[in-house]
């Protein structure tokens, strides 16, 4: 049933296979795994009408190739900045009706990090503990839990072509993600009372850089530590978005595929509805924090999933 | 229960701090919060004493509503859990003890002495974390209580049964990590692909069963 969609001829950097998260598991010590950018690739599902957490391909990659090998749809969103089809450069922002044999590259040139393909009916991946989302520190998910590699094949399930060529409207607001620099609301930490008024001064009066050190597991800053003594606190929850402060002193972000424990002081969490704007930093961009009420967070993100929602209701409306 | 203490964990999840150092309290509160759907509560999270409570999608209904049920909570510490003993092979031969000559010098014991003390001991599984199926056994005897490695080691084999502070660990699966290894069990802990994920359940009691080097080798999970 599966058929052989596209031939991967360059991966890229960091490319997996992700879906919905893997909830439900954090008591057994398996983390949610799932997309970084969840607004980019609720958008590239859409453009290929399927459901917003059908499995799709992200990646952290400047380039990325591959042959088709069965006609398909595809919607790209997320960081990229060229998409050319046989050498020939087609628009952005909206569904490509794809031949067996083309040749498709996607260029990013953008200040964002992170791209997402996704093609109709989503590709084939294991599904494990409820989720096709590849974990690849624990090997759970997508192809046999781990990232992709040129000359991976890629199956798909059921109906990979659509009939309609979808747009992303004007002005839609994903495009804001796209800055090289980010202000994200941060929800005051369990152990922010650990930290001197100085210390929590410096974290919110301080634009930090994004350095190399970013996975899907953490995002690690660097250019203003913070010191605690506090370093070494029995093992807590952790979720994506929180964030500790080791004993270097240098933030760490926890990801998608963070670990659901952690032993750093808990200074924030990143509000959720920031989250996708943090996963597409770049090494080099920065990024400022500003404290925000629980509440008003919810209200922010709530009114995210409103644009999402209306986007996928008019396209079923029609 | 008096003197409840929580906080915010994001705008999602809040956590009920210094619940009790039995897990069981934990485990009894999670149960008793389940029944309460209108709560909206998504999901549970035990770790050493504490609770965490992540929300459905638009949130909790209200966080005072929570709070009033947890200070509402009474637990009978006469319902001990129910869940068997479980026993776990352990060799502690050389090749698996990778840290036993850190551990003589720090605990100021033989390795036999060490072997014995952690083999009389009886633990019970108090969290899981770090990785997935990973169990933190409380019970160790505070004579072998070491801190974590400075740095941590990048490569500890699967199996692995290693000692931090005052906690005893067993990683599932190979992985990088900081804790002391003192042995290796040959059983499985971790399988997603199975209806019971994990071989321990949060609140078991454990104890280890030493077994030899040719035992670990021709080991059979049944």
């Amino acid at each position: 049933m599966d058929l052989p969609l596209i031939k991967i001829i360059n991966s890229g950097n960091l490319s997996t296979i992700q879906g919905a998260c893997r909830l439900g598991f954090q008591d057994y010590g398996v983390p949610r795994a799932g997309f970084q950018d969840k607004i980019s690739a609720q958008l590239a599902n859409w453009l290929v009408g399927n459901d917003k957490f059908n499995s799709l391909i992200e990646s952290y990659t400047n380039y990325f190739e591959f042959e088709v090998i069965n006609d398909c749809s595809m919607g790209v969103q997320g960081a990229c900045s060229e998409i050319r089809i046989n050498d020939q450069s087609v628009p952005l922002d909206q569904t490509h009706h794809l031949r067996d044999n083309d040749c498709i590259q996607l260029f990013n040139n953008t200040n964002g990090a992170i791209l997402y393909l996704a093609i109709a009916g989503g590709f084939a991946a294991t599904q494990v503990l409820g989720s096709t989302a590849t974990d690849i520190a624990n090997k759970l998910g997508g192809l046999d839990g781990l990232p992709l590699t040129s000359k991976d094949i890629l199956k798909g399930s059921k109906s990979n072509t659509t009939k309609e060529t979808l747009r992303i409207p004007e002005g839609f607001p994903h495009r804001g993600y796209f800055s090289k620099n980010a202000t994200v609301h941060v929800i005051v930490g369990p152990e922010a009372c650990l930290f001197t008024e100085l210390d929590i001064d410096t974290f919110y009066s301080n634009s930090f850089e994004v350095s190399t050190d970013i996975s899907r597991v953490g995002y690690r800053l660097t250019g203003h530590p913070i010191y605690t003594d506090a370093h070494n606190i029995p093992s807590k929850t952790t979720f994506p978005g929180t964030i500790q402060i080791p004993s270097s002193g240098d933030p760490i972000i926890l990801m998608a595929d963070g670990p659901v424990t952690g032993g750093y002081p808990r200074i924030g969490v990143v509000a959720e509805v920031d989250q996708p704007i943090l996963a597409q930093l770049r090494p080099g961009g920065r990024v400022r924090f500003i404290p925000c009420l629980p509440e008003k967070a919810r209200l922010r993100e709530a009114n995210q999933c409103r644009w999402i929602d209306e986007l996928y209701h008019k396209n079923t409306d029609r | 229960m008096a003197h409840i203490q929580w906080r915010y964990l994001g705008e999602n999840a809040i956590e009920i701090s210094d619940i009790s150092s039995n897990v069981n309290v934990q485990i009894g509160l999670k149960d008793y919060l389940k029944g309460f759907p209108e709560l909206r509560i998504a999901s549970f999270m035990i770790t050493d004493k504490n609770l965490t409570l992540v929300s459905e999608k638009h949130g909790f209904m209200s966080v005072s509503n929570i709070i009033d049920r947890v200070t509402s909570y009474r637990h009978d510490m006469n319902v001990t859990a129910s869940l068997p003993l479980s026993i776990i092979p352990i060799c502690y031969d050389e090749v698996f003890a990778l840290d036993y000559r850190i551990l003589e010098r720090f605990c100021k014991l033989d390795y036999e002495e060490i072997i014995t003390l952690h083999l009389n001991a009886e633990y019970t599984v108090a969290m899981f974390g770090f990785m997935p199926g990973f169990p933190y056994l409380k019970g160790l005897p505070l004579s072998l209580a070491i801190p974590r490695w400075k740095s941590p080691r990048k490569v500890i084999p699967k199996g692995s049964v290693a000692i931090a502070n005052e906690m005893c660990g067993i990683y599932p699966n190979q992985s990088p990590g900081g804790w002391h290894i003192i042995g290796r069990t040959p059983m499985t802990l971790f399988d997603p692909l199975k209806g019971n994920i994990t071989s321990l359940k949060l609140g078991q009691r454990v104890k280890f069963q030493q077994i030899s080097k040719r035992d670990f080798d021709g080991f059979t999970p049944n």
